[in-house]
């Protein structure tokens, strides 16, 4: 079932540089945030210095599934309830 | 080299965020204070293989740590079976920071820079390891401990057996 207009989600963010065993839940309306800006929100919140530039975003907890910056988070699946971990977009090599 | 105590003092809260994250992920993770190493088990999805994964951490922050890939006993480093092989399959991002050498190469491993007389490969642009910081460009960024593995962790999706 789609999350219908004008309605929030609340997801609950990991960050690996976190001590803290609880993720922190934030609320996004999930056609109007992309994956990337609410990343680098979560980011912030748990005190990530980034440089410019730098672009994070998530991976689902269980799945695996790395998320898309550009695309909202309705697009790329995103529910009430999930679990999230934030990680680096961006290569090697 | 920064001195052990302080790379302790440096170490000791990222290791505490490692070790949670290792808990979420199922990965056993082990820190040898002494010698200033992590250790990590990890599980290659395609395969169900397992790749033991060590992060020197001497003179860490200063420089990144090394990491290495290792034999189960942790006794024998950097062979091509130790190391993961790229998968079919790329990330949307691009490349994963798995070489084909089997370096990890990644701003975030020492062995990827010019280090006293180690030449790693990116020793011509990104210079030297205690510039580590400051490397640009679109490569996965990791500042602590927790987020080199979790970068790790979430290349190893994209891989499919060993080098050898």
């Amino acid at each position: 079932m789609t999350t219908p207009a004008n309605t929030t989600i609340t997801v609950y963010v990991f960050a690996p540089r976190s001590p803290d065993p609880e993720p922190r839940p934030f609320t996004w309306d999930p056609h109007q945030t992309a994956v990337g800006r609410a990343a680098l929100e979560a980011a912030h919140a748990f005190g990530y210095d980034l440089p410019a530039g730098a672009i994070v975003t998530f991976q689902v907890a269980g799945t695996g599934q790395v998320l898309d910056p550009r695309k909202s988070l309705t697009e790329v699946g995103v529910k009430d309830g999930a679990k999230l971990e934030l990680t680096s977009w961006g290569g090697g090599v | 080299m920064l001195p052990a105590e302080i790379t302790r003092a440096f170490a000791e809260k990222e290791v505490q965020a490692a070790a949670l994250w290792a808990q979420r992920h199922d990965v056993p993770l082990t820190w040898d204070l002494a010698n200033l190493r992590i250790r990590a088990t990890l599980v290659q999805p395609s395969t169900g293989e397992h790749f033991y994964l060590q992060g020197d951490c001497e003179g860490y922050r200063e420089v990144p740590p090394a990491w290495q890939w290792a034999d189960k006993g942790f006794a024998t480093f950097d062979l091509p079976n130790l190391a993961p092989r790229a998968g079919l399959s790329q990330p949307p991002w691009g490349s994963i920071v798995f070489h084909a050498s089997g370096v990890i190469c990644a701003p975030f491993n020492r062995l990827a820079y010019k280090f006293g007389p180690h030449l790693g490969l990116h020793a011509n642009d990104w210079g030297d390891a205690v510039q580590w910081l400051s490397v640009t460009g679109e490569f996965a960024r990791a500042y602590t401990l927790g987020d080199m593995l979790q970068v790790i962790f979430r290349d190893l999706q994209y891989t499919n057996g060993r080098l050898a």
